[in-house]
């Protein structure tokens, strides 16, 4: 029990305190030492006294629905649940996740990575074939935390036959770079720093999704009123910078121990690889 | 901006190829070929292709003939790599041949500090290529800025790029454009690691390729204006050798020390080849704490990158450690260090506090280094005594000034240096071991300074003094003080008073009363017939002390009349202040010498006097109190008040021999003045026990003719004969 919420509580104060430190304008600071430290052993208490419908769980619950139901939403529906059953079963599945003490025993499998575990949590979520009607009989679609999904995802192209733990990695993957792309923009617009982001956006990361070419930076100097290509090359060079210390940080969240980001980004690599190799 | 493209349903190629330029983002963008094509459009390079069994990650740099990649190895073994790889369209012979020659010097390297060459290939279409270590890491002036190092973690850097260079020398490899950028830091488990990369202008020494043709032709320079040598500037020049990264390694260090250039872009990149050539060939650097102190603002920063504050970074440059940079960037080449270890030594001689070969050539120089270095590694007795010995050395440079002739400086800094200074390094401060340094040095002065003789003169002083004062034998003072006195007045100029009375005291000191006698009455005699000639009258306070001196040596002699008028006249010009020690001495003397012709009750009361004055003035006893202490026992010892006499000899005798120990000149008389007394005591075995120990002490320093030790095996007779020991006693009188 205590490994799994360790890291909701992390991830959670993660995830409020980069908030809290982009809106200060600090970039990616996630430490907070000792501090983090004694939080986080209140938490465990306070987790460890959970009943059903207190305010803390929901909070937590919240927070894991909001970062992570799309990787979710995604397996369910590759495994065969229509677009209202997945949000359905994807609320259920993390209610289930919090509040299930026999789901946890499965986290050390995982060893600490969090994105294993849900798949694992997920897997035997499914294969247990806990029904809408079982999920809503234990708690009440009422009392539960709302899944406000705009649109039903779509899958791309090349994933269409894809197997369900091959879209949840894929929208594990891309709810991460959405996010890291999402944080340094905002980090460069608070910080004054939007022509930095234009630039870099369209040199390097336009080019990388499209197909289209890279714009040389004399271009892209004249077209934004920059002296030479030096400044431009200087600029997206911090932004580079930026990006990937939010993209480290951002697997780092996901992983109780911080030595094993490496890993956990080969891996995620590594899925590429395949899916990319399957292609060319 | 246009809206941008979802993530969400990008294909996941593209996201992959996203996330790893995300995770290798410490490549600079560059504008690189001709960057409308996209580099997919490129023959090379696009990202996934493969070259070889490596795999293309994507692009870092590129140079003058090629470009070089981030690739993987496949299969088995996979390790990041950088693929360097030659430009299309630039595979003419002479290029393919440079190329090759570049891969065939790197591979005979092998050094932790230089980057590794592993492989060779070409691609399918023909272009060569080769696979090196991909070093990650900051260029080093970077990464000294970024983690704020130190000077002297920053020297330490240094060394070992030095180290690395000169394994490539030995190789008879030339690198010919090192600078930050060609030289990267890694951190390896907590070490960091200077690592050269690009040897793409190394010119292999045994393969002559035509340097001229390829200038103009590609109307280039290769290598980069600000770390280039004189002599690679100048185009006519074809001889380039090692010493030409020597040069380099001199502004590199410039660089790391103040931060700036030496010559900076804008004064070189002005006007041109031309100008290029005629700044770097024709004007001299500024040295490194000028420009420093010139900074203005920027000079804040720079020191915090180092973690210290400008004014003690200029000093410290401007006291030695610019000298380094300086010398390795001389515009002739024989002037610079003579090679990477030479000056990664020179490095290692600053940090230890060792005198820099890049050092002036003077003895201050060296002495003031000695001094400053070995002071923190003395203490106690030791160590006064070296710093005394030491001083005395200083001084006597110090009052040659800035010799003019250089050799006679490099003379003195050397003997200095190798005869005095490096064995007492070596000797660890035993008392013993610096007095044979002394003796074997003083063997080598005559034929040393052949040459130089006041020199000889200047360097025997120091000598007469060190033994008279520190080593207290007076016999080898007197005979040193004699040459320099010898050699001075041969040399013609200034009379050397100064020699002539320390060696007339020191005479006194070794018992030979009638030279110092002589002596002391030559110099007031020279004294008084030049005032003469200047129509004047002699007075002065080194006029009367002389004849104090004078009058003192007479009183020795036992010529008490003669000594009468010299030693009461002197006093009675005072020049110095009641209780100054002065006085002691000059009034002592009056006391000796009435006590000496039996006036007891007036020489006591003139002790007392003393005495009580200088309590006046002190409230712990020293030698001086002691010796008038003893003088008054022995007055009262004559006069038959043995018990008067007592306490105070027992106090002086006590007193002397903490302060200034058993072998001190001075202590002796006070325990044969206790020995006396004890034997009117008839407490004769103590007073035996006591004259030998005293004898033994004063035959050890004193020659046989002494006249105090004579004296004192008289007293010593006189205690055999109250024994009835008469045997003993005239063995002692022969």
């Amino acid at each position: 029990m205590i490994g799994v919420l360790r890291l909701l509580s992390k991830l959670r104060l993660d995830s409020l305190q980069s908030q809290k430190n982009l809106k200060m304008g600090y970039g990616h600071q996630t430490d907070m030492g000792g501090a983090r430290e004694r939080f986080l052993t209140t938490q465990w208490s306070l987790i460890d006294n959970i009943q059903a419908g207190k305010d803390e769980d929901k909070l937590l619950i919240g927070f894991l629905l909001q970062e992570y139901w799309k990787p979710v939403y995604c397996y369910l529906r590759r495994s065969g649940y229509d677009n209202e059953q997945a949000k359905d079963l994807t609320q259920a599945f993390f209610h289930e996740v919090v509040l299930n003490k026999d789901l946890v025993g499965r986290a050390d499998k995982a060893k600490g990575r969090f994105r294993s575990f849900i798949l694992h949590a997920l897997k035997q979520f499914t294969t247990k074939q806990y029904l809408k009607e079982k999920a809503q009989k234990r708690i009440p679609k009422e009392k539960m935390v709302s899944l406000d999904v705009d649109e039903s995802p779509d899958l791309p192209v090349s994933l269409r036959k894809a197997s369900v733990e091959e879209s949840f990695n894929y929208a594990w993957i891309s709810a991460i770079m959405e996010r890291v792309l999402s944080l340094v923009r905002a980090e460069c617009t608070e910080n004054g720093m939007k022509t930095h982001w234009e630039l870099f956006y369209e040199r390097v990361v336009r080019p990388l999704l499209t197909s289209q070419k890279t714009p040389s930076l004399a271009y892209l100097c004249q077209r934004r009123g920059i002296e030479n290509t030096q400044t431009a090359s200087n600029m997206i060079v911090t932004v580079k910078r930026r990006f990937r210390a939010a993209l480290e940080q951002n697997v780092r969240r996901t992983v109780l121990d911080g030595n094993q980001t490496p890993e956990e980004i080969e891996e995620l690599l590594q899925f590429f690889q395949k899916s990319a190799q399957g292609l060319e | 901006m246009k809206k941008e493209e979802p993530i969400f349903g990008a294909e996941p190629d593209r996201l992959m190829r996203l996330m790893k330029t995300g995770l290798e983002a410490d490549e600079a963008e560059e504008e690189g070929e001709n960057a409308e094509t996209a580099p997919e459009d490129a023959p090379t390079g696009k990202p996934g292709t493969r070259i070889g069994r490596y795999k293309i990650l994507s692009m870092l740099g590129e140079g003058g003939m090629g470009i070089v990649y981030l690739a993987e190895q496949q299969g088995s073994i996979r390790r990041r790599v950088a693929l360097k790889v030659i430009k299309p369209g630039m595979d003419s012979k002479r290029v393919l041949a440079r190329f090759d020659a570049e891969r065939q010097a790197l591979a005979l390297l092998d050094h932790p500090n230089i980057a590794h060459v592993y492989d060779a290939g070409m691609t399918e279409a023909g272009r060569p290529y080769f696979i090196m270590e991909h070093v990650k890491g900051l260029p080093v002036t970077e990464h000294c800025d970024h983690y704020k190092l130190t000077i002297e973690q920053r020297l330490r850097l240094f060394q070992q790029i030095c180290q690395a260079v000169q394994h490539a020398h030995q190789k008879g490899i030339i690198h010919r454009d090192i600078k930050p950028s060609n030289i990267l830091v890694t951190i390896h488990e907590d070490q960091a690691i200077p690592k050269i990369i690009d040897f793409g202008v190394a010119k292999a020494v045994l393969q002559p390729l035509t340097e001229r043709t390829l200038y103009t032709e590609q109307g280039q320079l290769f290598g980069t204006p600000e770390y280039m040598s004189p002599e690679q500037a100048d185009m006519a020049n074809e001889d380039i050798d090692t010493r030409s990264d020597i040069y380099s390694l001199g502004v590199l260090l410039y660089e790391l020390l103040t931060g700036v250039l030496p010559f900076d872009s804008e004064t070189l990149h002005g006007g041109g080849i031309d100008q290029i050539r005629k700044v770097i060939c024709e004007t001299d650097p500024k040295t490194p704490s000028t420009r420093l102190t010139r900074l203005g603002e920027e000079a804040q920063k720079v020191a915090e990158n180092r973690r210290t504050e400008i004014g003690i970074l200029a000093r410290n440059l401007r006291r030695e450690l610019e000298w380094i940079p300086l010398k390795a960037m001389r515009k002739e080449r024989s002037e610079r260090y003579r090679s990477a270890s030479e000056l990664s030594d020179d490095v290692e001689n600053y940090l230890k506090g060792d005198p820099l070969m890049a050092g002036p050539l003077t003895a201050s120089y060296r002495l003031k280094k000695f001094l400053r270095r070995h002071k923190a590694l003395v203490g106690g007795v030791a160590a006064v005594l070296v710093v005394s010995v030491i001083g005395t050395i200083v001084s006597v440079t110090f009052a040659m000034g800035q010799a003019k002739e250089m050799a006679k400086n490099r003379a003195l800094a050397n003997f200095l240096n190798n005869d005095i200074l490096i064995p007492l390094g070596h000797e660890h401060f035993k008392p013993t071991g610096i007095r044979e340094v002394f003796d074997t040095a003083s063997e080598k002065l005559t034929t040393e300074f052949a040459d130089h003789p006041l020199l000889e003169a200047e360097l025997r002083y120091s000598f007469g003094r060190i033994y008279g004062w520190q080593f207290l034998d007076s016999e080898i003072a007197v005979s040193n003080l004699k040459r320099a006195v010898e050699l001075r007045k041969r040399e013609g100029g200034v009379r050397p008073f100064g020699y002539m009375n320390y060696l007339a005291l020191s005479c006194t000191g070794a018992g030979r009363y009638s030279e110092a006698a002589a002596t002391f009455s030559e110099m007031i005699e020279t004294i008084e017939k030049e005032r003469k000639q200047e129509g004047e009258k002699p007075g002065g306070a080194f006029y009367y002390a002389i004849k104090s001196h004078l009058g003192n040596t007479l009183r020795l002699m036992g010529r008490y009349d003669e000594a009468g008028p010299y030693i009461r006249e002197t006093p009675l010009h005072p020049s110095w202040d009641e209780g100054h020690w002065r006085e002691f001495l000059y009034r002592g003397r009056i006391a000796a010498l009435l006590g000496d012709q039996g006036h007891y009750e007036e020489a006591e009361q003139l002790y007392e006097e003393l005495l009580e004055n200088r309590r006046r003035y002190q409230d712990e006893g020293d030698w001086r109190d002691y010796a008038i202490m003893k003088e008054l026992g022995v007055l009262h010892t004559l006069q038959g008040d043995l018990e008067r006499a007592a306490p105070l000899l027992e106090k002086a005798w006590a007193g002397i021999q903490e302060e200034l120990g058993n072998e001190h000149g001075r202590t002796a008389p006070v325990g044969v003045a206790l020995a006396v007394l004890r034997t009117k005591q008839v407490d004769y075995d103590s007073a035996e026990s006591l004259f030998d120990e005293v004898l033994n002490n004063m035959q050890i320093r004193m020659n046989d003719d002494h006249p105090e030790l004579l004296r004192a095996r008289s007293h010593l007779g006189v205690l055999y004969r109250e024994q009835d020991r008469h045997e003993d006693a005239e063995e002692l009188l022969m």
